[in-house]
């Protein structure tokens, strides 16, 4: 009996493989916690199973358990997605605006009174908040023929509210200047 | 001014021994409770907006929709039943390519294994939820132009489109059925893990399903492996790309790497049971 031991499967009378499973998928109830566990009986009635340690199969399972943190992007020669790596770091501009945990530009839309108020939300900015502000309005104020465009920034947590939804504009921007 | 500093000082005094103002020592305003009961005859009296005699006095309404021996407004004209059965259909949430291409980009998901429904929720973007009868994921065709990633994938529905762009870039996709229990356990099986159950099997599709499973046009996991090779040619001339030959490919054995049907996860069996603490596989033994 080297390396082949009896665990207790709470399986009552199995007559083999085929039976057991599909005692699986009748009764929905069964091994599912230990009130619904039938008692345990002599081993003798269970089937016998070994316990393999180390085996070959063990690199299937290590796949199928997910990463414990979001995993670093690496560096590929093209992104045909359109998603780019960070690159600047904000020393040339004043101002910085950080990736998400999940690596995306912080550009988001925020509608209010059932898609009536449309505003363009940038955050994560760090530094000089008011000349990322100029940039923006530049911008968004070039896409609107020279209209004027309203602005709002809240310095203490980071953000840039841009009246209308100028999602992509400035999210496009962004990435072209490398953040 | 002696004596308005003695009374200053009394009711100071006086402050220091009430309690302090709190909810437990209000009571509300004079007259902001409205009284909550309707009052008969002397007390109050009168109809208290209910009207004189009918459906308002007594206030037993007719039913919704009822027209007093008419024909119903909501009975009168054929309906389509557009909405039939809706309890029981398959919803398939959709990924679209873009959205994959992003995950490949973002090295959230690995492409140098084969891609299936524990991978996809695995990478933390995507969800399933089997009990509210969501049957796994679709392929949509969105940023189909963009999609530059060889995949071995395996999707619940795709459309012809998006098997051509998949196998235009020497890829292989397949669609399968998975039961709500194996869903279930294919969305976490880290979770399904660690409760030490042995591995079920996978169901077959139920028989509104089994037309689309065994097409080798849909790519079907029940489909004869040689009308697939077929049809992949056929797709390729209908669209007209070249199709790359996947025999040649040095990754061929993960690109055709696929389950079988009553299987659930790669590599692993059904019946054995995955112990993550002392990492090891419990098996029947062979008789």
């Amino acid at each position: 009996m080297a390396g082949s031991t009896k665990v207790i499967l709470n399986i009552p009378r199995l007559t083999g493989l085929k039976q057991f499973m599909r005692s699986l998928h009748t009764d929905y109830a069964r091994l599912s916690s230990f009130r619904s566990s039938s008692e345990v009986k002599p081993l003798e009635q269970y089937p016998e199973v070994e316990v393999l340690h180390n085996p070959p199969e063990w690199k299937y399972v290590e796949r199928l358990l997910p990463p414990r943190t979001v995993p670093q992007p690496v560096e590929k020669s093209e992104y045909p997605s359109g998603w780019q790596p960070q690159t600047a770091n904000g020393e040339e501009s004043g101002y910085f605006v950080a990736r998400t945990k999940n690596h995306m530009v912080p550009v988001y839309l925020n509608t209010r009174f059932r898609g009536q108020r449309r505003l363009t939300i940038v955050r994560y900015i760090q530094g000089d908040i008011w000349a990322l502000e100029r940039d923006l309005r530049q911008v968004v104020e070039q896409a609107r023929n020279g209209k004027l465009c309203a602005t709002r920034v809240n310095e203490l947590s980071g953000q840039i509210h841009i009246h209308g939804d100028y999602v992509d504009l400035l999210r496009e921007h962004l990435k072209s200047k490398g953040f | 001014m002696a004596h308005l500093r003695e009374s200053t000082d009394k009711a100071l005094k006086l402050l220091r021994t009430l309690p302090r103002v709190q909810i437990g020592n209000l009571r509300p305003n004079p007259n902001s409770k409205q009284n909550d009961k309707r009052g008969r005859a002397q007390h109050g009296g009168d109809k208290h907006g209910a009207g004189n005699k009918g459906s308002g006095q007594r206030q037993n309404f007719m039913r919704l929709g009822y027209e007093t021996g008419n024909q119903p407004f909501y009975l009168r004209f054929p309906y389509e039943p557009y909405y039939k059965g809706h309890h029981m259909r398959r919803e398939y949430p959709p990924i679209s390519m873009l959205q994959l291409q992003v995950l490949i980009d973002t090295n959230r998901i690995d492409i140098s294994q084969p891609i299936d429904i524990a991978t996809l929720c695995n990478s933390g973007l995507m969800s399933l939820k089997p009990a509210e009868l969501q049957y796994g994921f679709q392929l949509t065709d969105d940023g189909l132009d963009n999609f530059k990633a060889k995949i071995n994938i395996e999707v619940q529905h795709a459309s012809e489109a998006v098997i051509a762009a998949v196998e235009r870039n020497g890829g292989v996709i397949r669609t399968a059925y998975y039961d709500p229990r194996s869903l279930h356990i294919l969305s976490n099986p880290k979770k399904w893990f660690e409760k030490g159950l042995p591995i079920p099997q996978r169901m077959l599709p139920p028989q509104d399903a089994v037309e689309y499973y065994t097409d080798a046009k849909n790519r079907g996991y029940l489909a004869n492996p040689e009308e697939i090779s077929k049809e992949r040619l056929v797709l390729a001339q209908k669209y007209g790309y070249e199709l790359p030959r996947i025999e040649d490919d040095a990754n061929y054995k993960m690109l055709t790497a696929a389950k079988d049907a009553r299987q659930l996860f790669h590599g692993l069996e059904p019946g054995w049971l995955i112990n993550l603490v002392d990492k090891t596989i419990v098996k029947l033994k062979a008789t």
